[in-house]
């Protein structure tokens, strides 16, 4: 077997990698909000457009939906240096250490692709949401069967070698798609000290460059799995295992050492 | 756009001002994002903060309609500053011109030039006029000081607009003004260019032939035209309306910006006679000089063999507008409400939205007999007799719906902004009985020529003899099959007859390889002269797709085909200095080797200025070689000048007695006129300035965008955006639905209360500035949700010189609904 | 009945017991074959993962009703507590050496009482409500964190007690586990071990 295909094999497994190979590099300073993406999204994984009425903003749909998989935000802040109008792309960052692949009871459901992406198989998946909560940007969505519907970087067209369809929709490279470390160096390189979800989260296969705070877009500063998750996964998961087999262990232990109540002689059998 | 594109990524200083390139034209970002990664600065003057200024370096908002002191207040600056290009200014424009001395000036004559006739609102332009020596060659004084020279005029002309008076006009901080003025007119420097990007927030204004025209004096004063990120670009609002307008869309041109015949003309040497430049300049190249040949070979391609010395060439086959006639949009609605037309056809369009006044429009539409709708979908305009105040069973017009074929349906070229010919392919089959438009256009031809033939009627020899030789045809004659390929030849032209030209023989029948070779004596034919080299014996030069970029600029020579003869850069030569060597060597367009230019196609293969004898001027198309910074040919002026749009929130122009355009056509005066023309200038009841403008989600009237789901979920209904302060004056919550009302017509729209639009000091009032898109119309989405069209509420009044409507700047009131 | 037999439990109380522990097991089973992808194959016996957490829920339910079913058995007599039952507690049954004496305790043991209120009561509500929360609050991270959480929590309460009071109630007593397959004990076994009940059914 080549070594490609024992990665491969490891990856469909569900088995979570520390690297990723692609990844798309999103620079905020560079959109102009035409949402090109949000339709070229739509249009490749053929998702109905669905009725809304003007909230009293651009941005529309309010909120990701399992027929949305990529949406940008608009928010309007005033800074000192006068009104910014910003655009922010809102989908699955494909984390390095996945929370929603951590918490996912039915293996196969979210996998991760060869290239490195979060993709998920409707066939599998359970309906039972726990993605979500495993999740640090509350990005999946449900279905009417309940079922997990995200971004999944276009993993069918990653795999035969074509970008994303928003990657190539983005007139203005914005969104740009690649291998995730020449995209950590162009980032670099065009003057980002920083890169978020560089490292975070065992590194972002979408990560952002931008010179402000990421909580000035709207993200966490220092994004991480939930605390209720990493407890589960370090102390809870563990001590289920430990807990029962120490309990089985106590009782032979007890039987063999002192042994059982034995009824008094001469008792009733 | 005198540049292109690809060119923008060229540019140190981009003024996106009367356009909203991020959000109408989001390709041309990639390049204005290329730019700014190389260092340029984006500036962004709208009424409004947009998509566009969200990208800026600067932003600064100005009350609509008020762009042209804003651009004089930057030619001051510029003058008094001493920033701009000397060595440009005089040896390219005509600044060193000599001006006749009984010319005057709006500061002069209470806001108008010499020679108003207020009682016909024209302008006699005799004394707009240029000194000249006994040789009828004009005087000029390259010291610039004469005061009657260009440069002088046109100084004194701007000392009005210092930055007190500009704030108070445009609303615009004075600091914001410095700070733009400051920054753009840093590209007075040889090594640096600026570009500017507008649109329909220039030209939909009643000056907005000036505004366009001050700013190209700006781009000379700083020397930023023929240079690579520099020029004057406008940014057209559809893929292919650069090609229409080239092949004569428009009423008073013909293919290649040939005049329409006027009736008075009745000869063709009349008409060649009227419409061919003659100047006395030594070394002006004058290319329109060759009129004749232009001319005659389009009359050429038009009628073929029918077309001999003897009978003109066909030349009295031409339709001819009446002397004086108007005939562009404004005025064809407006007779057609006065019942004038008996038929029409929208082919590709939905004036019941898209026109200003469109109920006006919807009035005029009511009373045809017949109309012919060609379109992708049926349309507000196709369907206006069922539309909203309509009373079907009294409207007589019988309606026709042609589907047509959309562009990825069929085969041809289109010409982009950028006069780029692009040849494309057919992908799919039309669905149904969509029909491309070529298809459509034969079956019509032939019907009616048929009806010529069989019953005669008024005139048929225009029909019957247009050379029609589009593709096979069958024994009665009729072509069966268009052939894209045939017209765009045809286009291109052919040598008629074998024949020699500069040297060369050519055969007949073989393809004219650029229209240099073009002759009027109808041995060769062209259906657009500017096309000629288009499509050569080479090939079809617009199918091209090589990606070689010899100059590293940008230019892609061999990427489709650029007019005219493939110069991707017009005025070219401007950018060297008289020794023909690049004066900005890091961006070199061309420059001279000794021998010849390398580069860019050249403006004319002659050598640089100091071979004074064999050498001609850069602006090859202007009569005397030179670019305008006086431009006399306009109707409204030589010099733009400040004027207040048609509705405006003040009583009187701040700078002179003369509140409006005096050149402009007035539809409605002093209760005289339609009551559906009727305008109320600084009037209570309308206290609120309004624009108009297209949003990224819709395209035009959005006929192409509301039947796809995924436009309409992101732009579902029409809104007005207004200011915080206003919504809370007006008790406004973003999301409420309200009615924004104009002396004309209402409609309803969700209020968007932003930060985005903030109200203008104006002559020390508080002025309100709100704005709609215009993309919605009542007849889809079907259950009425998207809302109507905001032209219900704009006026009938055009621009001085091109009569384009003045739909950016009006006024409206708005309430809660 | 043999005259060496006490009744111990109603018929009732042994199958609800039975429909409890049948449930439990379920649970626990598909459970862990949620819980951990190397026990996935746990619910391929259940067919598959989508069967199994249909059965996983709807064993839920019927676990939920069991467990108030057993209030009405245990609750009164668990909340009831004496000093006997506090020194039973306090040399934790007797259970860590050969020859301890157990304070004489009542029809339920003191260990009983509070595996029964501490475990079936208290992790049961919990295990049992935040399964309904994952079930069916809405799709929101906070309730299936919660949800998820607290169900969690309970589980490993309940996989580290149960084996122990199944380990109590057959090879640590022999005797013990006919009291809840035939509902008898001997009345040497309850002298042994509940030697108030004993007192209280008059056997000497």
């Amino acid at each position: 077997m080549a070594v490609q295909e024992i990665e491969r094999q490891k990856y469909i497994s569900g088995v979570d990698v520390p690297y990723r190979q692609k990844g798309l590099l999103i620079t905020p300073e560079l959109c102009i909000g035409c949402r090109g993406c949000q339709t070229a999204c739509k249009e490749w994984n053929k998702l109905p457009g669905e009725r809304t009425h003007n909230r009293g903003t651009y941005e529309n749909p309010p909120d990701l939906t399992p027929n949305l998989y990529n949406k940008i935000r608009f928010v309007e802040v005033e800074t000192q240096q006068g009104l910014k109008w910003l655009f922010i792309s809102q989908r699955c960052m494909h984390c390095g250490e996945a929370g929603c692949m951590k918490v996912c009871p039915a293996p196969g459901a979210l996998y991760r692709t060869p290239q490195g992406a979060v993709a998920f198989n409707k066939d599998k998946c359970i309906g039972c949401r726990f993605c979500l909560a495993g999740c640090p940007f509350n990005i999946p969505r449900f279905d009417s069967n309940s079922k997990v519907s995200k971004c999944h970087l276009c993993s069918d067209r990653i795999s035969n070698g074509l970008p994303p369809a928003c990657a190539k929709t983005c007139p203005t490279g914005a969104i740009s798609y690649g291998d995730r470390d020449k995209l950590l160096s162009l980032a670099k390189a065009s003057g980002f000290k920083a890169v978020y979800g560089d490292k975070d989260l065992g590194g972002l296969g979408v990560m952002f460059a931008f010179r402000e705070y990421p909580s000035f877009y709207g993200l966490p500063d220092t994004p991480g799995l939930p605390s209720s998750i990493v407890f589960w996964k370090s102390i809870l998961k563990p001590l289920a295992l430990i807990g029962l087999g120490g309990a089985v262990a106590a009782a032979a232990a007890h039987y063999i050492t002192i042994g059982p109540k034995e009824p008094e002689e001469g008792g009733e059998q | 756009m005198t540049n292109h594109w690809i060119d923008i990524r060229n540019a140190d200083v981009i003024l996106i001002m009367g356009s909203n390139a991020a959000e109408n034209h989001p390709i041309s970002f990639k390049w204005v994002m290329e730019a700014k990664k190389r260092g340029a600065k984006l500036i962004s003057v709208d009424p409004r903060f947009t998509r566009t200024s969200a990208k800026a370096d600067i932003y600064a908002p100005l009350r609509s309609g008020t762009d042209i002191a804003f651009l004089n207040g930057m030619i001051k600056y510029i003058i008094d500053n001493n920033l701009y290009d000397e060595f440009y200014v005089k040896h390219y424009t005509n600044a060193p011109f000599l001006v006749n001395p009984d010319f005057k000036m709006p500061g002069e004559l209470d806001g108008v030039f010499s020679g108003y006739d207020p009682v016909k609102r024209k302008y006699d332009k005799s004394t707009w006029s240029f000194q000249k020596d006994e040789n009828g060659v004009i005087k000029k004084d390259f010291s610039l000081q004469n005061p009657h020279c260009v440069f002088q005029l046109l100084k004194k002309h701007v000392s009005r607009y210092t930055l007190e008076m500009v704030e108070k006009i445009t609303g615009t901080p004075k600091d914001k003004l410095v700070e733009i003025y400051k920054t753009y007119a840093s590209t007075g420097r040889p090594d640096r260019s600026a570009t500017i990007m507008y649109a329909m927030g220039w030209t939909q204004h009643t000056v907005g032939t000036q505004i366009i025209r001050a700013m190209a004096i700006i781009q000379l004063l700083l020397g930023n035209i023929g240079v690579a990120g520099g020029g004057v670009n406008a940014l057209r609002g559809e893929s292919n309306v650069q090609g229409s307008t080239d092949h004569c869309l428009l009423f008073h041109i013909l293919p290649g910006y040939l005049k329409t015949p006027r009736a008075s003309q009745q000869t063709l040497k009349q008409y060649n006679d009227k419409y061919t430049p003659k100047t006395k300049e030594p070394m002006s190249a004058n290319w329109w000089g060759n009129y004749p040949k232009y001319s005659v070979s389009l009359l050429k391609a038009f009628f073929g063999k029918n077309a001999t010395k003897e009978n003109d060439f066909g030349y009295e086959w031409l339709p001819k507008l009446d002397d004086g006639q108007n005939a562009s949009w404004i005025m064809l609605f407006h007779e057609m409400y006065l019942g004038k037309f008996k038929g029409f056809f929208a082919w590709g369009q939905n004036p019941a939205c898209s026109g200003t006044n469109a109920g006006k429009v919807r009035k005029a539409l009511a009373k045809l007999e017949w109309m012919v709708n060609v379109n992708i979908f049926d349309n507000e305009t196709g369907s206006f007799w069922r539309g909203p105040d309509m009373k079907p069973e009294e409207i007589k017009t019988e309606v026709f719906q042609l589907p047509a074929a959309a562009s990825c349906e069929k085969e041809g070229s289109i010409t982009n902004s950028g006069r780029w010919a692009q040849w494309r392919y057919k992908a799919v089959d039309p669905p149904g009985e969509a029909k491309p438009d070529s298809w459509i256009i034969n079956e019509l031809y032939w019907r009616v020529r048929k009806l010529y033939e069989k019953e005669g009627g008024t005139y048929p020899e225009p029909i019957l003899n247009l050379d029609w030789s589009y593709g096979p045809k069958n024994p009665e004659g009729k072509v069966i099959k268009i052939d894209p390929h045939e017209i765009a030849k045809e286009i291109n032209g052919y040598f008629l007859e074998d024949k020699v030209v500069k040297g060369r023989l050519f055969k007949k029948g073989t393809l004219v390889p650029s229209f240099a070779y073009l002759q009027d004596d109808g041995s060769t034919s062209s259906g657009n002269w500017l096309y000629c080299g288009s499509y050569t014996e080479a090939g079809n030069m617009m199918a091209r797709r090589s990606k070689k970029d010899p100059t590293g600029i940008g230019l892609y020579p061999e990427w489709a085909w650029c007019w005219p003869v493939n110069r991707r850069i017009l005025y070219n030569r401007a950018s060297v200095d008289e020794y023909g060597r690049p004066r900005n060597p890091k961006k070199p367009v061309i420059y001279w080797n000794g021998s010849k230019w390398v580069g860019d196609v050249p403006d004319g293969g002659w050598p640089p200025l100091v071979n004074k004898d064999k050498t001609r001027l850069a602006f090859i198309m202007k009569p005397h070689g030179v670019a305008h910074i006086f431009g006399p040919g306009r109707k409204d002026g030589p010099f733009p000048e400040h004027y207040e749009p048609l509705e405006c929130p003040i009583e009187a122009n701040p700078l002179h007695g003369t509140r409006i355009n005096p050149a402009v056509k007035l539809f409605y005066e002093n209760g005289k006129g339609l009551p559906e023309d009727i305008y109320l200038n600084a009037d209570k009841r309308y206290p609120y300035v309004a624009t108009t403008y297209r949003v990224t989600e819709h395209w035009q009237t959005g006929v192409l965008t509301r039947h796809l789901p995924w436009q309409l979920e992101m732009m579902p209904q029409n809104f007005v955006e207004i200011s915080e302060e206003l919504a809370k004056e007006k008790g406004i919550k973003s999301g409420d639905k309200v009615i924004v009302s104009s002396a004309r017509g209402k409609v309803w729209a969700i209020a968007i209360v932003t930060k985005r639009f903030k109200p203008f000091k104006i002559m020390n009032t508080t002025v309100h500035q709100v704005g709609l898109p215009w993309c919605f119309g009542w007849q889809y989405p079907e259950d009425g949700s998207g809302g109507d069209s905001s032209n219900l509420l704009t006026p009938t009044i055009g621009d001085a010189n091109t009569m384009i409507p003045e739909t950016k700047a009006f006024m409206v009131n708005i309430e809660k609904a | 009945m043999s005259e060496y037999l006490v009744q111990r439990t109603t018929t009732w109380e042994r199958f609800n017991h039975w429909v409890l522990a049948v449930s439990f097991i379920i649970l626990c089973l598909t459970g862990l074959g949620f819980l951990f992808h190397s026990l996935n194959w746990l619910n391929t016996i259940f067919g598959g993962n989508h069967l199994a957490k249909e059965i996983h829920r709807w064993t839920g339910v019927v676990f939920t009703f069991s467990v108030l079913f057993t209030l009405g058995s245990y609750l009164g007599e668990s909340l009831r507590f004496s000093k006997e039952d506090t020194q039973w507690l306090l040399n934790l049954g007797g259970y860590l050496s050969k020859t301890a004496v157990e304070p004489p305790q009542g029809r339920l043991n003191a260990g009983q009482k509070v595996y029964y209120l501490v475990v079936v009561v208290l992790c049961g509500a919990v295990i049992i409500i935040s399964g309904f929360i994952i079930w069916l609050a809405p799709s929101t991270a906070g309730w299936l964190r919660l949800g998820h959480l607290l169900h969690n929590l309970a589980f490993v309460v309940f996989v580290t007690t149960v084996p122990l009071h199944i380990y109590l109630s057959t090879a640590a007593n022999p005797g013990t586990f006919r009291g809840m397959t035939r509902g008898t004990v001997t009345k040497t076994w309850t002298k042994r071990h509940h030697s108030k009940w004993a007192k209280e059914l008059g056997i000497d």
